[in-house]
């Protein structure tokens, strides 16, 4: 046995400076490895695997899989090789292969929480929230100190619209990890969602501080502080964004808002201007615009925006709900009455008010 | 010291070169070669100052003799002060204030009420701060003449100018537009009154086309008379027409109300500072003679102007400076009574709607809620404004509201009327687009500005950067809307398709009492009722020789305005004619007669009674909810019961009646056409209209 360890070595150390010296692929090095029966198939899966660890690394996640494959050949116990196959399958969205590798292994080890987490992400994948939801718990179960698992749990409530849940879950996260921006960025919009916006903007502050580059939380900021009608310092908020990211039409968009409510019309126009520049297909800029010639009494040019709107989007409620207004302004009571059935037919009951009051 | 001393003389000497702008009308300040013309002016001064001495109402007649004057010398302090008080009076109020300012340049002491008239000036071309200051200097001057009723008076107007600026920075949002040739003309129109769904318009005109084309002398204008006009199919006002001599008078005649269905209007006749209101009804489509209204309305040395009907004809409001009131004209009321067939003893308002001022052009709306006047006491912009109030579940007025700028203005605005759907008012105003004089003009409410709906996007989560959509919605309008329908039509002979002279009894099925009856107009068959929200109304048409008609409106609190055309169609009692039985009740899934059928049941029992001879089949109706036996047998069962409460209240015979159960078979509304509705609402309707008790006369 000492005798074979040390032929063993002894090629493993010639080959090597062939390597070095002929500069061969680490594949042909271990090729040749196996070829002289140097190693044994527990080694003989290790390296498979690392191989293939190497292939995932590189985005080539269908040579990886047959690298882990080879690995899991030698050794049918190797729950990193399944767990790493099963990630590549994820990688390449085979969803079913993916999910039977991890619940394979579940069955082999219960307490496995990154397999849970693995299902997780990809019934989220598959916007199956709440089969994603009860794999994250399963994971935090087991193991209740990483991060992610919280994070990642919290982001499908949100979606969900569980923010209570999304909120408590980002908490977590953050109690985890104390510079966690992105966590305080979430926490903070579901802080938005719930109502609570003097938090909301708390947080938006914190998730800029830990990443000042952080443009999306500078837009989020500004909502925050135009729901409590602080336009000053939504427009600075958005102000910002824009400064990070100059093409963050989005930004624009809402910075364009913010100076509506301040009925600073020209200067909202010349925003969504910007915006429908950078995507000229944006119909909320349109319709934003539309409210802006309301709001300076030019019903014509609203209309025209309005109709730019629509065009684009046919089903766009609130742009035939603002051209209704400014066509009754320009006494077309008919055509008013007809957007506003339409936009309520379309699921808007604020143009119901107005079909109610003014056309029947 | 001597400095001071020459100051005081450039003083005294700028004083009196200013003073000396001043120029009156004698020969002392003028050459020789300017004699005759200030002769012509002095004649001209003499003839507007015999007009000016009639009083402020003759004033604007002077205007053309002061003016020649003022040509030849606009710097009199005394003749810029009368021209400025002349147009003050006129329709031409804002030039006022030129000829005031420059009098009172020309000498501050020209008159002792010049302040109180250029408070006046800026108080009409809405320059509220400086009325203000203007009145506070009248009321200075006053302070020592111990004169406390001016003092009141202008404390009144300072506080109503701080009222005005309020108003007119919040403006109500309307359209103002002119009623047009076909109604008005160079000369005045006002107080319109219209019926509740506007197809017709009354009021004043002192044009010369009437039969009043009498001059008054005191005003010498034309005598007023009464004109109206009608709804062409397009909508569209007909060429308006005076009423003739049952109306209108050689002398004044004045629109004083109108009632809902507009066959019933009221006339204001003046005399010798007095006045009386006077009735006239459409009856076989022609005006009967107008004739007092009665004793206890008109009083013997009283002034009562303007009055109206409520929505069921049987209470009145007018106003009137009789003895008992809380100022000087006030708002009154009346109830009709039945048994005397007169307006019983009126009773004073109260003094939430009074004050110690002036209450007139009364106005019930139809939905039997709210009142619309005109006063000169409730806080306003300056004269009378308009002002409206609502009666409380308690029976009390809420305390008057001003309707706003710019239908109340610092002028006088008497006359509103609101359409019954809230959404249009009419007066009249003297504007720059008219036809000359004061105008009739219709006012649509826009309601509260309507806010326009912007959106956006949140990037909310950071790790997907996915784009969540987030709203900007604005909060509801508050509209007022009117709570209450409008049902009108025609009713008309099934056969012949004529009009047919009916009687239409209003029942509120919640206690089986009659709210009211009324007629339809027998020229035409134009029916129009007003139903106020908050019940459920049985509505029965009745004529002789024909089967009665009935139709059912459960109008919820909630209602809103809603306005319904029908044309009902009577049909002649003979074999194979039917009607649907539209306030027979059943409680859900039962049998059992609700007690609120039993009007309906007993003015079928009469129309057995009335005609022994025939028989009857009654015939239940479902819809098609269930499942086909169970509505076949639920239908049978409920005609059973209607048959059955026939016999046993109206004592018949059974022979007389035959029922059957029709369930679904016989549908109004198929499936597949409630299938198409969009509306949740229409859908119930129909479904409601498919549930029905039917008669039909078999022999």
């Amino acid at each position: 046995m000492k005798g074979i360890l040390f032929i063993t070595s002894f090629l493993f150390v010639q080959l090597l400076n062939a390597q070095v010296q002929d500069s061969i692929t680490e594949q042909d090095f271990m090729k040749k490895l196996d070829s002289i029966g140097a190693i044994d198939s527990a080694a003989n899966a290790q390296m498979k695997y690392n191989l293939g660890v190497e292939q995932m690394n590189e985005s080539n996640f269908s040579e990886a899989i047959s690298l882990f494959d080879s690995a899991l050949n030698y050794n049918h116990n190797f729950i990193l090789a399944h767990f790493n196959k099963g990630l590549c399958h994820f990688k390449l969205e085979n969803f079913d292969a993916s999910k039977s590798i991890f619940a394979r292994l579940l069955l082999k080890d219960s307490s496995f929480h990154l397999a849970y987490f693995q299902l997780a992400e990809i019934y989220k994948k598959q916007r199956f929230n709440s089969m994603a939801i009860e794999n994250y718990s399963k994971a935090i179960l087991i193991h209740n100190q990483d991060s992610k698992y919280f994070y990642s749990r919290g982001n499908i409530h949100f979606q969900e619209g569980n923010y209570v849940e999304a909120k408590k879950d980002f908490t977590a996260t953050i109690d985890l990890q104390k510079d966690y921006a992105y966590a305080y960025n979430d926490r903070g919009s579901t802080h938005l969602k719930l109502g609570d916006i003097d938090l909301a903007i708390k947080d938006f502050h914190k998730a800029v501080e830990f990443n000042p580059m952080l443009a999306f939380s500078f837009n989020n900021l500004g909502t925050a502080y135009r729901e409590i009608k602080k336009y000053n310092e939504s427009i600075r908020a958005y102000n910002e964004a824009i400064k990070i990211n100059p093409d963050y039409y989005v930004a624009l968009n809402n910075r364009g808002m913010s100076k509506f409510q301040k009925e600073d019309y020209a200067s909202a126009i010349n925003d969504f201007s910007r915006c429908l520049k950078l995507n000229p297909n944006y119909s909320y800029a349109l319709n934003n615009t539309a409210s802006c010639y309301i709001g300076l009494e030019e019903w014509e040019k609203a209309i025209s925006f309005a109709n730019k709107a629509i065009e684009i989007n046919p089903n766009y409620t609130y742009a035939f709900y603002n051209r209704a207004i400014a066509k009754e302004m320009l006494r077309d009571l008919d055509g008013a009455c007809s957007d506003w059935k339409k936009a309520h037919e379309l699921g808007l009951d604020a143009a119901s008010t107005y079909f109610n009051s003014t056309c029947k | 010291m001597r400095f001071k001393f020459f100051t005081i003389i450039i003083f005294l000497l700028i004083a009196f070169l200013l003073k000396a702008q001043d120029i009156p009308f004698e020969k002392s300040f003028f050459s020789k070669d300017k004699r005759d013309g200030l002769k012509e002016a002095q004649k001209n001064i003499k003839e507007g100052d015999l007009i000016y001495e009639l009083g402020p109402s003759l004033w604007p007649r002077a205007i053309k003799h002061y003016q020649k004057a003022n040509d030849f010398n606009p710097n009199s302090s005394e003749l810029n002060f009368k021209l400025g008080t002349c147009f003050l009076y006129s329709l031409q109020k804002s030039v006022a204030l030129e000829y005031l300012q420059k009098s009172y340049r020309l000498n501050p002491s020209v008159d002792p009420k010049i302040h109180y008239f250029l408070g006046k000036s800026f108080q009409y071309r809405y320059e509220f701060d400086n009325a203000i200051k203007e009145f506070e200097k009248h009321k200075r001057i006053l302070l020592n003449s111990g004169d406390q009723e001016k003092m009141i008076e202008l404390s009144k107007m300072i506080a109503d100018c701080r009222f005005a600026k309020k108003l007119v920075a919040n403006p109500v949002r309307v359209w103002i537009d002119n009623l047009g040739p076909k109604i008005n003309t160079k000369y005045p129109e006002y107080s319109p009154m219209i019926n509740a769904d506007e197809s017709m318009i009354i009021f004043t005109t002192r044009r010369a086309s009437g039969i009043g084309d009498e001059v008054d002398v005191e005003d010498l204008g034309f005598m007023e008379d009464i004109f109206s006009s009608y709804k062409d199919e397009n909508g569209n006002w007909v060429k308006s027409i005076g009423f003739d001599e049952n109306i209108n008078t050689k002398s004044h005649d004045a629109t004083s109300g109108l009632s809902n269905d507009g066959r019933t209007i009221f006339i204001y006749y003046g005399h010798k500072g007095m006045g009386d209101i006077y009735v006239s009804q459409k009856i076989d489509g022609k005006w009967t003679k107008a004739k007092s209204i009665g004793k206890k309305i008109n009083g013997k040395n009283t002034h009562e102007t303007s009055a109206c009907l409520s929505f069921d004809g049987k209470k009145l409001y007018f106003s009137s400076n009789r003895e008992g009131g809380y100022g000087k004209h006030d708002i009154w009321e009346s109830s009709w009574d039945d048994q005397k067939m007169e307006w019983g003893e009126p009773t004073n308002m109260g003094p939430i709607i009074n004050t110690k001022y002036d209450e007139r052009g009364v106005y019930k709306h139809p939905d039997g809620k709210t009142i619309y006047f005109s006063s000169n006491g409730h806080p306003g912009m300056g004269g009378y404004d308009i002002f409206y109030s609502s009666v409380q579940s308690n029976g009390i007025w809420k305390k008057p509201t001003n309707i706003g700028y710019p239908i109340s203005t610092p002028d006088d605005d008497v006359h509103f009327v609101m359409s019954a759907s809230g959404k249009k008012g009419y007066y009249s105003s003297f504007r720059e687009d008219g036809e000359g004089e004061k105008d009739l003009y219709i006012i649509t409410f826009l309601g509260p500005k309507k806010i326009p709906l912007l959106n956006g996007e949140d990037n909310l989560l950071a790790s997907t950067i996915a784009p969540v959509e987030q709203d900007l919605v604005q909060p509801k309008v508050k509209v007022n809307l009117k709570n209450l329908s409008i049902l009108k039509g025609l009713i008309l002979d099934s056969d012949t398709k004529m009009p047919v002279a009916s009687a239409i009894e209003l029942i509120d099925n919640g206690n089986q009492s009659l709210v009211s009856e009324f007629t339809n107009d027998s020229e035409n068959g134009k029916y129009i009722l007003s139903l106020p929200a908050g019940k459920n109304y049985g509505i029965a048409v009745k004529s002789n020789g024909y089967l009665f008609h009935s139709e059912n409106f459960d109008i919820p609190e909630s209602a809103g305005f809603r306005a319904y055309e029908k044309i009902i169609y009577l049909k002649k009692i003979k074999k194979g004619e039917s009607i649907v039985l539209r306030n027979i009740f059943f409680d859900l899934d039962k049998y059992s007669l609700k007690p609120e059928s039993e009007t309906e049941l007993n003015r079928l029992i009469k129309l057995l009674k009335q005609n022994p001879n025939i028989r009857i089949e009654i015939s239940g109706h479902t819809d098609t909810r269930g499942s086909s036996k169970y509505n076949q047998i639920l239908s049978e069962n409920r005609s059973k019961s209607v048959v059955d409460y026939l016999i046993s209240k109206g004592g018949f015979q059974n022979q007389r009646f035959e029922y059957k159960g029709y369930g679904e078979q016989q549908l109004i509304y198929s499936d597949e056409a409630i299938s198409q509705m969009t509306l949740e609402i229409d859908k119930e309707e129909a479904h409601s209209l498919n549930r029905r008790t039917e008669f039909k006369i078999i022999e």
